[in-house]
């Protein structure tokens, strides 16, 4: 059996929640995708900022928090909800609460259930200018507080950790998980720049004791990125990609470390190297490109070569999933090249009544490349490596003028205290495993229908509206992709993939249009998949 | 209940690739509000 995160049995609904800034709707609809309530929560949340609504088994709760910035008092609230109605079943109750010492300190927190779905698990950091503090509380089914927090004083300045993971071990300790950063001087006057360094594993006792730091046998290599596995044997298992050099500025190959947490011991190790013949990164077929495109496609160029080396492996990759088959003793990880940037630009413009009017946009680009697919057996040793080429830029534009309720920030796009919903909303991917075939599911250009393997010429889709969704079947034993067109997206609203809630053997997802006037367009859905 | 079922039937669509076949099936359109592009899909059941 493949272990996943979380498995539950579809009867007949689902639930969508949308924010609107700081107000929250939640969505029901049937079995048939159509909606049965339409639940605001703007009253309950009066004075409140929605965090989020999350199950636990078969409940449903509502969470949110407030800041009183007289008293630099930050506190965490929730309610249970109704799932026959989605209404409150009574007033918000105070779940916890965090004093800060300086209007400057950073609060942030995640209130998640553990991946055993029987406790809830609140994580809090609190940053000051000099150090950070998270604070873990758990709660029972009913919120209800168990045992004391554990605050673990993290011993480095708040800007060079970036928390990754915190996981519950099976004696009832913690792991934290993280990429330590470093200021280095850039050779201007007195200007650093922050530069990733490595990857930090450390155990706690419930008490916020350091117990220690779990070792990693990484050879004399670099991990440019990691992503682990807490089985309930007490045993981690982690993988992810490194480089040989200190810089990193490319990838040399991938890792997979198996550590017992209890010992503080290496398991195993294996690493194997791949190489940039195994990649397509993202090289697009200009036939048939307008100049707009055949421009972007040269700054996109620019771009990988000051990121990455022309002989290299671009450091781009996020590891999306990791597979572990206890029964077949084997392993599959997905990984994807995903890079992000963002500008702003302003214009002005005059009339004789209004004056000068300024508006500023921002843009935010998305480019998903390369899907690489890792299958090794449970010790670490790679059986294969298989890339899928793809290129998709997306770009979303948002003006100051333009209002709505669009909320995101750069630091959230992989950080910890942000997960879910938000943007990009059609590229990347989503995926389920069938018996021996992993089963993709992408937004893609027409014309990469043929687009199998390595060396086919790929087409960048950069506008969705015009794009077709593609189910892409990938054989675990044989290695070999094979496509299946599912629909267009043309003139009806866009599949969002990385939206898909997949239960079995069924993905539930939404599809989405935008429109420069009048309300969004919005529809749920299904895609099944069956073994002949 | 027959505008629903023939919507249900109608946007029901059965591929086949290989030895997988996919079966698509979409809701009625709904209408968000302007400018809510923050949200997720937060429990089957």
């Amino acid at each position: 059996m493949y272990v996943l995160e979380s498995v539950l049995k579809l009867k007949s609904y689902f639930v969508i929640g949308a924010s609107y800034g700081t107000a929250a709707k939640l969505i029901k609809f049937d079995k048939y995708y159509n909606e049965v309530f339409n639940q605001d929560y703007k009253k309950l949340l009066k004075g409140y900022e929605f965090k989020s609504i999350q199950f636990l088994k078969k409940d449903m709760f509502l969470f949110a928090h407030a800041y009183n910035k007289k008293e630099k008092n930050f506190t965490i609230s929730g309610v249970k909800l109704d799932r026959k109605t989605g209404e409150p079943m009574g007033e918000m109750q105070e779940l916890a609460n965090f004093q800060l010492e300086d209007k400057k300190d950073d609060f942030e927190f995640s209130f998640t259930p553990t991946p055993d779905s029987t406790t809830w698990m609140l994580v809090g950091n609190i940053s000051t200018d000099v150090r950070s503090t998270i604070v873990i509380q758990t709660f029972d089914e009913k919120l209800k507080k168990k045992g004391a927090a554990s605050r673990i004083n993290l011993s480095f300045a708040p800007n060079t950790f970036d928390l990754e993971d915190v996981l519950q071990t099976v004696d009832g300790k913690y792991l934290l998980m993280g990429q330590k950063f470093e200021m280095v001087p850039t050779g201007k006057k007195n200007k650093t720049t922050r530069t990733f360094s490595h990857y930090i594993f450390t155990k706690y006792d419930n008490k916020g004791k350091k117990e220690m730091e779990l070792p990693v046998d990484m050879q004399s290599k670099y991990v440019t990125s990691a992503k682990a596995i807490y089985f309930p044997n007490g045993e981690l298992l982690l993988s992810g990609f490194y480089s040989k050099e200190p810089k990193k500025k490319e990838v040399n190959g991938v890792y997979i470390n198996r550590i017992n947490v209890n010992s503080g011991s290496v398991i195993s190790s294996a690493f194997k190297e791949i190489n940039a013949n195994m990649l397509d990164q993202g090289v697009d077929d200009e036939d048939g490109m307008d100049e707009d495109d055949k421009k972007a496609r040269r700054e996109r160029e620019k771009a990988r070569e000051k990121d990455g080396g022309e002989d290299g492996i671009m450091k781009d990759f996020i590891i999306r999933g990791i597979e572990f088959n206890q029964q077949s003793n084997t392993l599959v990880i997905l990984a994807e090249i995903s890079k992000f940037r963002e500008w702003t630009s302003t214009t002005s413009s005059h009339s004789p009544r209004w004056g000068w009017t300024y508006t500023t946009t921002f843009t935010y680009e998305f480019t998903n490349s390369d899907l690489i697919v890792i299958k090794a057996d449970g010790q670490g040793q790679v059986a294969w490596i298989n890339t899928l080429p793809k290129n998709q830029v997306e770009m979303i534009r948002k003006s100051s003028s333009a209002g709505g309720g669009l909320s995101f920030s750069s630091s959230g796009v992989t950080g910890f205290f942000a997960r879910g919903g938000g943007m990009p909303f059609y590229s990347s991917f989503s995926y389920l495993l069938s018996g021996e075939k992993l089963v993709f599911l992408i937004n893609d250009h027409p014309k990469n229908i043929e687009v199998l393997k390595l060396g086919d010429k790929v087409k960048t889709i950069n506008n969705f509206n015009k794009s077709v969704a593609f189910a892409v079947s990938l054989d675990l034993n044989t290695a070999k992709f094979s496509r299946k067109l599912l629909l267009s997206n043309n003139d009806e609203p866009v599949l969002m993939p990385r939206f898909a809630y997949v239960v079995g053997k069924e993905f539930f997802l939404p599809a989405m249009k935008m429109k420069a006037l009048g309300k969004t367009q919005f529809k749920i859905g299904k895609v099944a998949v069956k073994s002949m | 209940m027959k505008k629903v079922l023939f919507l249900f039937c109608a946007a029901t669509s059965l591929l086949s690739a290989h030895s997988q076949t996919y079966a698509v099936q979409w809701g009625e359109d709904t209408k968000l509000k302007k400018g809510s592009l923050d949200f997720d899909i937060i429990n089957a059941d």
